[in-house]
């Protein structure tokens, strides 16, 4: 995908053997506290088996401009176009089975149409290949808990991340995993740090990651009543 | 009321068992809930700030020992870089107890208003309410533990800086699309058993009693090259520690690689992982029963592939700041998600663990691996 078009190129390399999970005998061990019973999963029948309805949630790390720089292989500013239609990220982009989807990391993913106004760090090209998780694909669905809520046309720093196949084999994708919007005089609405002009971020994403600044050591922590 | 800080503070005995006196609507000052006898917790606080200066911490407080709260503005001026230059303030602090996370839920409101903190470390605070039992909220009903609220209002000569801490704790079940941080929320649009997406779901109560929950533990669990056992951690201590924790919630299994119809899937996956995403660990909710609330099918439990070290010690007295690389507090957090319960946004539990500073409103806290107080709240409502 180039510019704001919605074609979405992704490698398909061919699909390999999945690597065998070590089968062992199955042994079931208590907790403490714990007695034998059916699981409660088994009791009633899923809402529509033929459909996947595959929901996320993610344990994010404050998404800081020190973690996000660890993270992101490459970072962009650009207009956000549109997203494309969600596609499986499997090898050939199958729709998966039920035991593909419990066994493997199939999810839909989306592309992201960037047009890009500049390049902090990276590729300029990369983001040709922003993909974010999750859509609706026929009766199927996959949801994000972090899942972000980009505004067409306006601007951001786009922060992205190389990730996998559902295979866990190599792809072109490229997650956004964060989005800070830009406004007008080029200030960015950060996620933890507040407000902060474009040149100082990109500071922060060159330089280093920006010490968390704790409450001073002489700030009053009161002990007495109240 | 106004208390010159430290000063004096109180080291009364408690006159009598905390469950026999009614704390409701007194000042916490005045008793053994906060007059310095007995331990308090800062559950949230945030710093009222102008122009880019701290003026006041403010605070939900809560007494383990009353089971009270209330809400307390500290003057923090003079404290060094980032903090307005000493002066005398005056505040108002008003508190507002739920049984659920809506407005139409309040059980109880008050405010003490005028409150002098003339100089840095001088508090003042509104009076206390004991937490109130859960409620439910929408229709069909979604069961919700209790919520607190406070607004303050601090006066610095003419001008006036409001704050609102919004609803804290919010628990929501299983994934519903809610953001816990304060300026992201949207309390109209979530929070119900709607079976919709983002949905209420649990593990259910069959024939009245606890459900039983099979977690397969995957052999990449031992591949991470640090010094912590994760599959002893997950047997020893994390399942047992959630396991049946409250009447009705349910019992934790573990098996073996291998095993048949296990409920959760527990792993550890490379960084590249697109469920993952760039996060520390997911859990992954692939199937549904219909119904309302709606039976988890399966789940996966995805940790990023990185080695794990026992940094924070032997005993969960909580693990402050981050990053750390302690297997213990983040897979509990995952589990407690298997059991249907979200994230909320205050400190010293395990699926919630944030701290203000004055440059950043959310950072990483004290989290535990062992259910706390209101991680136990948040399984009872969900498993009544």
């Amino acid at each position: 995908m180039k510019g704001t078009t919605m074609t979405h190129h992704r490698t398909r390399p061919v699909i390999g053997l999945l690597a065998a999970f070590l089968l062992t005998a199955s042994a079931c061990s208590i907790a403490p506290g714990a007695s034998s019973a059916t699981p409660a999963a088994s009791i009633a029948p899923a809402a529509n088996e033929a459909c996947h309805q595959i929901s996320i949630q993610a344990s994010q790390a404050p998404q800081t401009i020190g973690n996000l720089r660890k993270d992101a292989a490459d970072i962009v500013v650009g207009l956000f176009g549109g997203y494309g239609q969600p596609e499986w990220n499997t090898p050939d982009g199958h729709r998966p089975s039920k035991e593909e989807v419990q066994q493997t990391s199939a999810l839909l993913m989306r592309p992201v149409s960037i047009d890009v106004k500049g390049q902090i760090r990276g590729a300029r090209g990369a983001a040709e290949h922003a993909v974010v998780g999750g859509g609706q694909l026929g009766c199927d669905s996959v949801t994000y808990s972090n899942d972000l809520a980009l505004a067409v046309g306006q601007r951001y720093i786009f922060f992205l991340f190389p990730i996998l196949n559902s295979k866990l084999e190599p792809s072109d994708d490229l997650l956004v995993i964060a989005a800070w919007p830009v406004g007008k005089n080029d200030v960015v609405v950060t996620a933890q740090e507040g407000d902060m002009s474009l040149d100082d971020v990109k500071k922060g994403i060159e330089e280093g990651p920006k010490p968390t600044v704790a409450p001073s050591p002489g700030e009053p922590w009161p002990s007495g009543p109240g | 009321m106004l208390a010159i800080a430290l000063a004096g503070g109180g080291s009364l005995a408690p006159r009598e068992s905390a469950s026999a006196v009614d704390y409701n609507n007194t000042n916490p000052g005045a008793t053994p809930c906060g007059d310095g006898s007995h331990p308090v917790t800062t559950l949230r606080y945030f710093y009222v700030k102008s122009g880019g200066l701290a003026y006041a911490r403010v605070e939900l407080r809560w007494s383990p020992f009353c089971n009270t709260v209330w809400a307390r503005a500290v003057n923090v001026t003079g404290s060094g870089a980032g903090y307005a230059t000493a002066r005398s303030l005056t505040a108002s602090e008003q508190i507002i107890v739920y049984n659920c996370p809506r407005i139409a839920c309040v059980i109880r409101n008050q405010t003490e208003a005028g409150d002098v903190l003339p100089g840095p470390g001088n508090s003042g605070w509104s009076h206390q309410f004991v937490i109130v039992p859960n409620g439910t909220l929408n229709n069909p009903p979604a069961k919700q533990p209790p919520t607190l609220r406070a607004v303050f209002t601090i006066k610095n000569g003419a001008a006036t800086y409001t704050f609102d801490t919004a609803f804290e704790p919010v628990w929501t079940w299983h994934a519903n699309q809610f953001k816990n941080e304060r300026n992201l929320r949207n309390e109209g649009t979530v929070i119900s058993c709607n079976n919709a997406v983002w949905r209420c779901a649990w593990h259910g109560e069959p024939g009245g009693v606890s459900a039983t929950v099979l977690y397969e533990l995957d052999p990449s669990l031992s591949t991470h090259g640090g010094s912590a056992d994760l599959v002893a951690d997950l047997k020893n201590v994390i399942l047992p520690g959630w396991s049946q924790r409250t009447p009705r919630s349910p019992r934790m299994q573990w098996c073996n690689p291998g095993c048949a119809n296990e409920d959760v899937l527990v792993k550890l996956v490379p960084a590249g992982d697109p469920a993952l995403g760039g996060n520390l660990a997911v859990t992954v909710n692939d199937g549904y029963t219909a119904g309302t609330p709606a039976l988890f099918l399966h789940q996966t439990v995805k940790i990023k592939n990185t080695p794990f070290e026992h940094e924070c010690g032997l005993t969960d007295n909580g693990c402050g700041g981050g990053p750390h690389n302690d297997d213990r507090p983040l897979i509990s957090h995952e589990i407690g998600h298997t059991l249907g319960l979200m994230h909320c946004d205050i400190d010293f539990q395990v699926m919630c663990h944030v701290i203000s500073t004055i440059a950043s409103e959310i950072v990483d806290g004290t989290s535990y691996w062992t259910p706390q107080t209101f991680d136990v709240r948040a399984l009872q409502a969900f498993y009544p």
